[in-house]
């Protein structure tokens, strides 16, 4: 769950610069307006809407969430198709049925007992102790306030999305034969969206905006460098410099900085400390930055060669360098 | 005295804002004004130049807007930074800057209970207290009319703009065009079936099958109703020289249709191409290519061909989401073919035999009256005319 039982101990980050330094120590580097709009998400207890490409690190900001507050994380994947049994609750079916059959076996007791203990088994078959809950539920149910991660929202059916409604404005859930439940601890919402669908401007409003864009040269650099630590710097420079051009390439999928890290992580692996002069020796481990037929197909050993062009590279080491 | 309450209250300086927000497309509403005040007052004193960052979160909606915020909230506060800017000589009262606004919602924390911790009846209090505020700051209309500021008007002249007079930043306004389109279009009734939550018919074999976890007992029931879906949408788009001043506005309305109704767009002059894929991209480079790709060849155009290789190759039996019933054949063209003129009506007539409408939108006022749509004129369900904005949002006739 990444629970951290010591910053949980500790109090709440109360300006954006605290939390930042707390989202970095969680292995985040947050830009200063990210960090903002979490801090301002957590006191104005507002759900955060986080827009933008694969892979440029949505999900990974509400999972440091959690370890910098020392949160537990849940998580609702969306899906076409999902509906409130999979997000909300269900009734516990079987074990009601057991209950009523177990009441029905119960025949050595007299019959004004067994009336009261019918009546009183009618009035606890829909109560919350049948009830199964599933994330919504569960974050708004907790004693302790928790991270809900609703990834993916922009998959969803519009059903779904107007459901979220009552959740996220109000922090309830009604559920009809209890009747409204309240949140016992208000969660930090994070939803995140890859933009393939408009989602709804009722929903939009209820949240505060982001768009996390592709990082600058030297950020994702410093993000290299935190999440991959045991990479030579020469080699993280460089591989960065490298992804910050192909990403201007005409690409189908733009590799992302989950893509940049899968791949510093490769080169390491495979013992390298800079990034290999021969194109030919880097073509193969492309895999982890390009992820469709068609890039592959148009990123020869050629075009990497041009990629990695000496005193070019050299270039954007340098700034990146610079604007440590 | 009016500018006296003005210089006191900044609510009625955000008010100000908030319409400028909406000027430019933003949607905001009174919850969005409480919110920004309450951001700023949240926010420590020190660290007021982070308020562009929380204010930027609150009001925009969309990519678009995050990437626009930041120079409106410069034009707006900081006028003097941005280059070309114009002061105003209309105005005698002094504008509160926004470190001075922050101090003062800051002092008003100080002296009022805090909003957040408030019960719900203060919150809709102040709600309503900030929208009364802002419908008084509306640059206090009982002194300077906002009609006549400095000899500027602000009346929008764009909806009977011709398209060739528009500016790039004006055709924002087709996505609102295609999304009202949509809502009217008439759903069709599929024979596939579908689940669903609550109602419809009961598919007794999942049914049954559920029940094995209850020991038999039928205790959750699964319904299936009919799928229904939009009818499918083709727009062709003339590209041929004859309509090089509208072909681009054109491009943008089928871009529009492709994000919000995922229609399918082809371009055509002598010979036709499918866009689709490139519109629903969002590289930065992606117009260029669709240039690239429509104005490539330039010269005349033959319609009738064209269209013919639309339907029988992209849109025929055999291809993904063909034509048929209750669909959608539009095409943007002036109507000049250089084909024979009998090939356009023989394909438009194909296009009707499948039970799809023909929407012919023109860039003249009047039907085009060439040979070829002479003779094609009789298989279109409805010529219409899109020359500007006004005409674009009867849009909906189409569908009658």
């Amino acid at each position: 769950m990444g629970m951290n039982l010591e910053s949980a101990s500790s109090p709440p980050a109360q300006t954006p610069q605290g939390l930042r330094e707390r989202l970095f120590n969680a292995g985040y580097v947050a830009d200063e307006d990210l960090a903002s709009l979490v801090w301002m998400g957590l006191t104005l207890k507002r759900p955060l809407l986080l827009e933008g490409s694969a892979g440029v690190g949505k999900t990974a900001l509400a999972a440091a969430c959690a370890r910098a507050l020392g949160r537990p994380l849940l998580r609702l994947q969306c899906y076409e198709g999902l509906d409130l049994s999979q997000a909300v609750y269900e009734w516990n079916y079987s074990r009601q049925l057991l209950e009523i059959r177990l009441a029905e076996l119960d025949r050595h007791v007299d019959p004004a007992e067994a009336q009261t203990q019918r009546a009183a088994l009618r009035e606890s078959l829909f109560s919350e102790t049948y009830l199964l809950e599933r994330p919504l539920l569960q974050a708004i149910r907790c004693e302790l306030p928790c991270v809900l991660l609703i990834d993916e929202i922009d998959r969803a059916d519009e059903a779904f999305e107007a459901f979220l409604l009552e959740m996220l404005s109000e922090y309830q859930v009604t559920v009809p034969e209890i009747g409204t439940l309240h949140a016992r601890s208000k969660p930090l919402v994070v939803l995140t969206s890859n933009g393939t669908r408009d989602l709804s401007d009722a929903l939009r409003r209820r949240c505060l905006f982001h768009y996390l864009d592709f990082p600058t040269l030297a950020r994702e650099t410093q993000i290299v460098r935190t999440l991959v630590p045991e990479a030579a710097g020469r080699l993280v420079e460089e591989a960065v410099a490298f992804v910050q051009r192909l990403r201007k390439d005409d690409l189908d999928k733009i590799p992302g900085v989950a893509e940049t890290l899968d791949w510093v992580r490769v080169l390491f692996h495979l013992g390298h400390t800079e990034l290999p002069v021969d194109p030919a020796v880097l073509v193969p481990t492309l895999a982890a930055l390009l992820k469709t037929r068609n890039d592959r197909w148009q990123t020869t050993a050629e075009r990497v060669g041009k990629l990695t062009d000496g005193p070019r590279i050299g270039q954007d080491v340098g700034v990146a360098g610079g604007m440590k | 005295m009016t500018s006296n309450r003005v210089a006191t209250d900044p609510r009625a300086r955000l008010g100000e804002f908030a319409t400028y927000l909406r000027e430019h497309g933003f949607v905001l509403g009174y919850a969005e004004v409480e919110l920004m005040t309450r951001a700023a007052a949240a926010l420590p004193l020190t660290q007021w130049p982070r308020i562009e960052a929380l204010w930027r979160g609150i009001t925009s909606g969309s990519r678009t807007q995050w990437l626009r915020y930041t120079e409106l909230h410069r034009a707006f506060w900081f006028p003097h930074q941005v280059k070309g800017s114009t002061r105003s000589s209309g105005t005698t009262k002094r504008a509160r800057t926004l470190p001075e606004l922050v101090e003062q919602m800051h002092k008003e924390q100080g002296a009022t209970p805090p909003p957040p911790t408030g019960t719900p009846n203060d919150q809709q209090q102040g709600t309503q207290q900030a929208a009364q505020q802002e419908a008084k700051g509306e640059g206090d209309e009982s002194t300077t009319p906002p009609q006549a500021q400095g000899g500027a008007s602000r009346t929008e002249a764009l909806e009977n703009r011709d398209f060739k007079d528009w500016l790039p930043q004006d055709i924002d306004r087709f996505d609102t065009l295609v999304e009202d389109f949509r809502r009217r279009l008439r759903t069709k009734l599929l024979r596939r079936w579908q689940p669903h939550p609550s109602s419809g018919s009961i598919h007794l074999r999942r049914s049954l099958r559920s029940a094995l976890a209850t020991g038999g007992e039928l205790v959750k029931l699964h319904h299936v109703q009919r799928q229904r879906r939009l009818p499918h949408v083709a727009l062709l788009v003339d590209v041929s020289r004859s309509m090089e001043v509208h072909a681009q506005f054109y491009l943008r309305l089928a871009r529009a249709f492709v994000e919000v109704m995922d229609a399918r767009a082809f371009v055509f002059h002598t010979r036709l191409a499918e866009v689709t894929p490139l519109m629903k991209q969002t590289n930065r480079r992606i117009q260029e290519k669709i240039n690239a790709v429509t104005f490539g060849f330039g010269g005349g155009t033959r319609i009738g061909t064209c269209l013919h290789t639309a339907l029988h190759q992209h849109l025929g039996r055999g291809c993904a989401r063909p034509l048929g019933q209750g669909d959608l054949f539009m095409v943007f063209s002036d109507g000049f073919d250089t084909d024979e003129p009998h090939v356009l009506a023989d394909v438009l007539a194909q296009v009707r035999a499948r039970g799809a409408r023909v929407c012919w939108l023109h860039p003249t006022v009047q039907v085009p009256a060439s040979t070829a749509m002479a003779a094609a004129a009789q298989h279109v369900t409805r010529f219409m005319p899109a020359h500007n904005l006004a005409s674009l949002s009867r849009l909906h006739e189409l569908l009658t």
